[in-house]
């Protein structure tokens, strides 16, 4: 019961992990396209 | 989608039942990671970046960047959608068995959605930031990696690489299309040169690896024509593929150095594939599978440099007040 309840934590703590990292891969993204917009209307 | 997932599975006895899982099981980030074959995006970043760098015209390097970036992701996303589709025979090869689906890591949907959503983003990346012709030969690229090459013709036909080939090959096309919105001679050899290249590499890596993928019952050159023939088809390829590594040069793209080194290494691709015609070990096969990786290095590193060297006195030039001010503050 111990081991099933430790386990359970940890798929959430990767979980909590995975989201984290989706979180930032999202907001790099949008930094990204705003830059590319910038340079874009500038005539880059 | 547990359809196919469960008529996959029957494909190939011994196909590990953690393959099958569809509930993520502890996926770390490593795992993701692994799923975009960060080695083969090497090569197709570098050959990519070439075929960027080569192009005539100039673009802002935030862009260039952008480009090489959309050309990794989606090469890696088409990595991910491969292993999902591949993961029956990926469990049952030696040299795959440790990727993450074989291993139970996340569930094979995961690996399809992540793969799927990462090429969508990079092709619309590419269309937003670059332009639409490299956007769409960056779709056509991971179309003909996922359709032609892994679902069609890898458990089909012994030619699987000869044709699939052209998807690895691609990728200096697209860096060339990200800066001039087109295509050219030019950017065609480059896509031609990879193209040649590819089967007597993989080839010399089937030679020692035959028995991963009899296992796998994947028709691979020596499995199914034998070994003779294979060396035989090799030897054809590499004379091929030495003199065509020189067009470059002749065409502009690369200079005199390029062409020097492109004559000397085709040479000892031909004598290597020669070796391993004569020899009935796998040692020569290994040789010369490292030395391809070599080669294709060597020719695309030479490009950019030569490029590199072209662009040299203008960039001194646009420095020259840089350097002119930093004297006169030294001195």
């Amino acid at each position: 019961m111990a081991m099933a309840d430790e386990e359970e934590k940890e798929r959430m703590r990767q979980q909590k992990r995975k989201n984290w990292a989706l979180f930032g891969v999202l907001i790099t993204f949008i930094v990204v396209v705003y830059f590319v917009s910038i340079i874009r209307m500038g005539g880059g | 989608m547990s359809d196919a997932s469960l008529s996959l599975d029957s494909q190939v006895a011994g196909f590990t039942p953690a393959a099958s899982a569809t509930r993520a099981s502890g996926a770390r980030i490593s795992d993701y990671f692994a799923l975009l074959k960060p080695r083969v995006m090497t090569l197709v970043v570098f050959s990519g970046f070439a075929g960027l760098y080569a192009a005539p015209g100039e673009i802002h390097p935030f862009l260039a960047a952008v480009a090489v970036l959309c050309i990794a992701v989606n090469a890696g996303a088409a990595g991910a959608i491969n292993m999902w589709y591949e993961r029956d025979i990926d469990a049952v090869m030696e040299r795959t068995r440790g990727r993450p689906l074989p291993r139970g890591k996340m569930a094979p949907q995961e690996a399809l959605a992540f793969g799927i959503i990462l090429t969508l983003l990079s092709v619309m990346l590419m269309g937003i930031a670059l332009n639409w012709a490299a956007a769409g030969l960056l779709a056509l690229a991971n179309a003909f990696y996922v359709f032609v090459y892994t679902i069609w013709l890898k458990r089909r036909t012994p030619q699987n690489i000869v044709i699939g080939g052209a998807a690895g090959a691609f990728p200096p096309m697209i860096g060339w299309a990200a800066v001039t919105g087109g295509a050219e001679l030019q950017s065609i050899v480059l896509f031609a040169l990879i193209f040649v290249w590819t089967p007597p590499h993989f080839w010399a890596l089937a030679l020692y690896r035959q028995l991963d993928y009899t296992k796998a019952k994947v028709p691979m050159l020596p499995v199914v024509a034998g070994r003779e023939a294979t060396k035989r088809q090799i030897v054809a390829y590499s004379l091929i593929l030495a003199p065509l590594g020189l067009v470059p040069a002749f065409l502009g793209t690369a200079g005199i150095v390029y062409g020097a080194v492109a004559a000397v290494m085709g040479l000892c691709f031909v004598l290597l594939a020669l070796q391993v015609q004569r020899e009935t070990g796998d040692r020569a096969a290994k040789r010369l599978f490292g030395f391809s990786i070599l080669y294709l290095f060597v020719l695309f590193g030479l490009i950019i440099i030569d490029r590199g060297a072209g662009l040299l006195p203008g960039l001194l030039n646009e420095a020259a007040p840089v350097f002119a001010a930093a004297s006169w503050i030294v001195g």
